[in-house]
């Protein structure tokens, strides 16, 4: 039941940075068949792990009459280049909106993103034309903690498995498995979505770890809510599906905390 | 199709009910005298395989002449579970299956008449059992797959882990970071030197354990393995093995084909390589380039040995 949705693979974007991409057609034909949903994945280890959760959510949104579209920001997946960069990556949200957008004939587009893809979403929202809402799924709402975590999630690994330190130098660092160039490093640095402009859409839902309660997903949610966008805040048991630790090799999928993405987003959209 | 350089990538939906997305890698030079190159899943990890390790290898032996494809399993990655998958056949048999409707299919688009399966963990498992059967398979990379039949893993699977679990205790007693972390008062380091010297204690037990295993009938599905590496070998099929220290893929090869093979690794047609200081899914940076050198000297052995 988790693949049941036909995928159509495709090639779009510009010929020097060709993206990878899957859409999913709706099922059903009702109000949602005119709303379409573009997922965004975070990067580097955590893009591996949330692959397969990922997929299985388009297809149950496809399920429930959304029209989806997941791809691959270049230099990740399938798409052209070798490395990440957060400028680029966001114009590819913009670039896979449009392309869904006339593929499908669509009013009304969301921009759903896990991790880092939950900001790419947000920031995206000022290059792509008339986005209609957003769902952030633990965004990182810090960039130096995160990258702190990751760090320290690198040193862990390392010392459980008894592997070398990995490689670091001037222009970068290892990180589980990726390179993390320095650039990539400062703009995740940089990030803090306390103080940026805030999206302009019609709704934004929040979703958090019921397990792991942030204090800084909450005050995220304040600033939403001052500057005047209706947030809906949800908690829900993922298990954090996206870490890459010891003895947890395969890929999990969250299956209730998705129903319940679909849920909400069914209401909210 | 999405054109980089001297490589196009193309995505299609192969397979007999043509649900199985793949990505086909081809260079302007590509040759269809080579053997076509397929890379099946890793586990349950996309077809990009671990750490993207499968693009990185499809594009650099693309570059090279071979026309490469990456493909998901139904139900896996990003394919359809398709009418295919809900028959009673088991994942690995059907799995199987879905490489030779590939196999098929990359024949009729693209005029190859040999292949090269590349797998690692379930995906080399998944490989040899086609390899077997498949006449077109030039030679295969085997990468940790267990290659022994399940019930003959459940009986090692113990003492795989206990021999896995020794080896690392006895790398972090070696380790200089081991003994900063267990200066640094780190109860890592504590719990690693209590539960290593523990194991380093039980290590003569665990050896007195490896060898009643020769004697238990676990013995004949190895021997049955060593003969079917044989025939493929006569076959002309070029079989590279390889290990990473750090996968319990390599205590189970230890403990069930390793002795049986040693007449058929002294042949060359059946290759072993072992990759030092890495996990299963070859997390490190550099290991990920040692695996690579490894896949590609695997194909290109494969090409001349069927040449």
């Amino acid at each position: 039941m988790l693949r049941d949705i036909d995928p159509e693979p495709f090639f779009f974007g510009p010929a020097e940075a060709q993206l990878f991409g899957i859409y999913h057609q709706p099922r059903t034909r009702d109000r949602r068949a005119q709303t379409g949903v573009v997922i965004c994945y975070p990067i580097g280890q955590e893009y591996i792990r949330s692959h397969a959760a990922l997929a299985a959510l388009a297809c149950r949104l496809a399920r429930s009459g959304f029209h989806v579209l997941r791809f691959d920001y270049g230099g990740s997946g399938d798409s052209q280049g070798e490395t990440c960069d957060l400028a680029t990556c966001k114009r590819d949200v913009a670039r896979a909106v449009e392309e869904l957008r006339r593929g499908a004939a669509l009013s009304r587009v969301w921009l759903l993103g896990l991790r880092l893809g939950a900001n790419l979403a947000a920031e995206a929202v000022a290059l792509a034309s008339n986005i209609h809402g957003l769902v952030l799924w633990e965004p990182v709402i810090r960039g130096e903690p995160h990258l702190a975590e990751l760090r320290g999630l690198q040193s862990q690994w390392v010392a459980s498995q008894c592997e070398p330190a990995g490689q670091s130098n001037d222009s970068g660092q290892e990180i589980l498995g990726f390179w993390l160039s320095g650039a990539l490093q400062k703009q995740i640095q940089a990030i803090d979505m306390l103080d940026s402009e805030r999206p302009r859409v019609t709704s934004i839902v929040l979703l958090g770890e019921a397990n792991r309660p942030s204090p800084l997903l909450e005050q995220l949610e304040r600033a939403l809510t001052s500057a005047g966008t209706p947030v809906v805040s949800t908690s829900i048991r993922s298990g954090g599906f996206w870490y890459k630790v010891e003895d947890k090799q395969a890929a999990i999928i969250p299956n209730q905390a998705l129903d319940e993405i679909v849920e909400c987003l069914s209401t909210v959209s | 199709m999405s054109v980089h350089g001297e490589l196009t990538e193309t995505a299609l939906l192969l397979g007999r009910s043509r649900n199985l997305v793949a990505i086909v890698t081809r260079s302007n030079s590509v040759s269809t005298a080579l053997p076509a190159v397929v890379l099946l899943n890793a586990g349950s990890i996309h077809r990009v395989g671990p750490n993207r390790l499968y693009v990185r290898a499809a594009r650099s032996l693309a570059a090279t002449g071979q026309l490469v494809c990456r493909f998901d399993f139904a139900g896996l990655g990003d394919s359809a579970t398709g009418k295919a998958t809900e028959s009673a056949a088991g994942f690995e048999a059907r799995a199987a299956q879905e490489t030779g409707q590939v196999m098929d299919d990359l024949a009729e688009r693209f005029g190859v008449k040999r292949f090269v399966l590349v797998g690692l963990c379930s995906g080399a498992d998944i490989a040899y059992r086609h390899a077997r059967v498949d006449g077109r398979v030039a030679g295969a990379v085997l990468v940790n797959g267990h290659l022994v039949s399940d019930a003959v893993l459940r009986s090692v699977y113990p003492r795989a882990r206990a021999r896995a679990a020794s080896r690392r205790y006895l790398k972090k007693l070696s380790s200089p970071t081991s003994w900063r972390r267990l200066l640094a008062g780190e109860s890592v380091g504590w719990k690693a030197l209590t539960s290593g010297l523990e194991r380093f204690v039980s290590r003569p037990f665990e050896r007195l354990l490896a060898r009643r295993s020769r004697v238990n009938p676990e013995v004949s599905t190895v021997v049955e393995v060593a003969a079917e590496l044989a025939q493929l070998a006569a076959r002309r099929a070029r079989i590279s093995l390889v290990y990473s220290d750090g996968s319990l893929a390599y205590d189970v090869y230890r403990l069930t084909l390793h002795r049986a093979l040693r007449e058929l690794l002294r042949s060359r047609q059946v290759e072993l390589r072992i990759v030092r200081r890495t996990d299963h899914v070859f997390s490190s940076l550099t290991s990920q380039g040692r695996l690579l050198a490894l896949i590609t000297r695997g194909v290109q052995c494969a090409y001349a040995a069927s040449g």
